[in-house]
């Protein structure tokens, strides 16, 4: 992809992508308010992110009080949890994973690895931040966070939802060539990547 | 080839079938491989190891030697970069089931295009450890036919375990992120000790 290609989308003074927040009908908010409170969640663990995911499903936090459940596959999953570093390796499969989930979607990233690499700040084997390769709509500091924390951002993820903010898949097709360039900056969509190109708006 | 004469039936005891490792002490096997070989030269270690430094062209046939006396575990392959002497020291670490002492074979090579031939005819499992050391190193082992990429993918960047490997400007020029270090950090910012 070429450096002078418009990037379809508008970006902020930091040179991130935004969008506009999508005009909703009445039915459209009372789908979203019910759909906040039934949501599968795909949990991705990588690095050490994962032992704080079995307290959260299981009866000591259980959650499924918030209506949300674990999911084995990303085509019925709503929510994408990233647990942690995310090696160039790796990031190739969370591209896989994410354009194969269904809109709307949402993407947390937990731990501070997701966020500037954390204890891999100078690794030249993992990407420092997600969010340039995905949108990610909220970011769970900390290391490790405890499930408190993962509570917290589903809470906040549910209002946000209702309030028709959480727009990140939105901003992934509005932007897609900016993500598009920097996944290609790290990695290099073989012949085996047998999706096809998500369609543009 | 180099001969191995080593028969994997004799190690069975044949009354129980139990297996039972070849009990030579380490000793006797460095003595005979520095009759052997001229230029091979023990080092002395305290415990249950024992260490030699041997020629670049001499390490298949000295590994074949310490396999055939029950040294026949092939525990890792290592590479070390010693920049300062402009040479890389591979480490063969061996163990003895019998006699229970760790050998450690060592040999230098130049840093400047480096090669060593396979050991890969006595010792398959090196396959994959050359195969490592040829990706974090960039060292060559002719004779091994599979060095192939093998965990970093699509990497076009220099070994990444050289010493002279710069992390820092690698992360920058590639994670579109700018690395906070010591370095690059405005004199005020600057803490006593840094660099």
């Amino acid at each position: 992809m070429s450096e002078d290609e418009p990037t379809g989308g508008l970006l902020d003074q930091d040179g991130r992508p935004i969008t506009n927040l999508p005009e909703r009908g009445f039915v459209r908010k009372v789908a979203d308010w019910a759909s906040a409170r039934s949501m599968w969640l795909l949990w991705y663990c990588t690095g050490c992110g994962a032992v704080e995911l079995p307290p959260s499903f299981t009866s000591r936090y259980d959650m499924e009080r918030y209506g949300i459940g674990p999911m084995a596959t990303p085509r019925q999953a709503d929510i994408f949890l990233i647990t942690g570093y995310l090696s160039v390796k790796t990031v190739k499969r969370i591209v896989r994973s994410y354009e194969q989930m269904q809109d709307p979607k949402y993407v947390l990233g937990h731990g501070s690895c997701t966020i500037d690499g954390g204890m891999y700040w100078d690794s030249y084997a993992t990407v420092k931040d997600v969010g340039l390769y995905i949108p990610v709509d909220l970011y769970i500091a900390g290391c490790m966070p405890r499930p408190e924390a993962i509570f917290q951002t589903f809470e906040k993820l549910q209002d946000m939802i209702i309030k028709g903010e959480a727009v990140g898949w939105k901003k992934y097709k509005d932007n897609y060539s900016w993500y598009r360039k920097n996944q290609d900056n790290v990695f290099k969509r073989g012949p085996d990547w047998a999706l096809e190109e998500p369609e543009l708006r | 080839m180099v001969e191995d004469s080593y028969d994997h039936t004799k190690r069975k005891d044949q009354r129980t079938g139990t297996y039972k490792p070849k009990n030579i002490p380490v000793d006797d096997v460095m003595n005979e491989v520095i009759r052997t070989f001229s230029d091979a030269e023990r080092i002395e270690r305290k415990g249950k190891s024992a260490e030699v430094v041997v020629g670049k062209f001499t390490v298949s046939e000295t590994l074949a030697i310490f396999k055939k006396r029950g040294y026949d575990h092939f525990v890792a392959l290592t590479c070390i970069d010693l920049i300062e002497e402009d040479q890389f020291e591979m480490v063969y670490h061996l163990f003895s089931y019998g006699a229970k002492v760790h050998v450690y074979l060592k040999t230098r090579i130049d840093r400047e295009g480096p090669s060593i031939d396979s050991v890969i005819e006595v010792f398959r499992p090196a396959i994959t450890y050359e195969r490592e050391i040829k990706e974090m190193f960039g060292v060559d082992f002719p004779g091994n036919p599979r060095l192939t990429q093998f965990i970093l993918e699509d990497w076009e960047g220099p070994p990444p375990m050289l010493k002279d490997f710069d992390s820092i400007q690698y992360v920058q020029d590639h994670f579109g992120i700018k690395v906070r270090n010591p370095k690059t950090l405005p004199p005020k910012w600057k803490k006593a000790g840094d660099a």
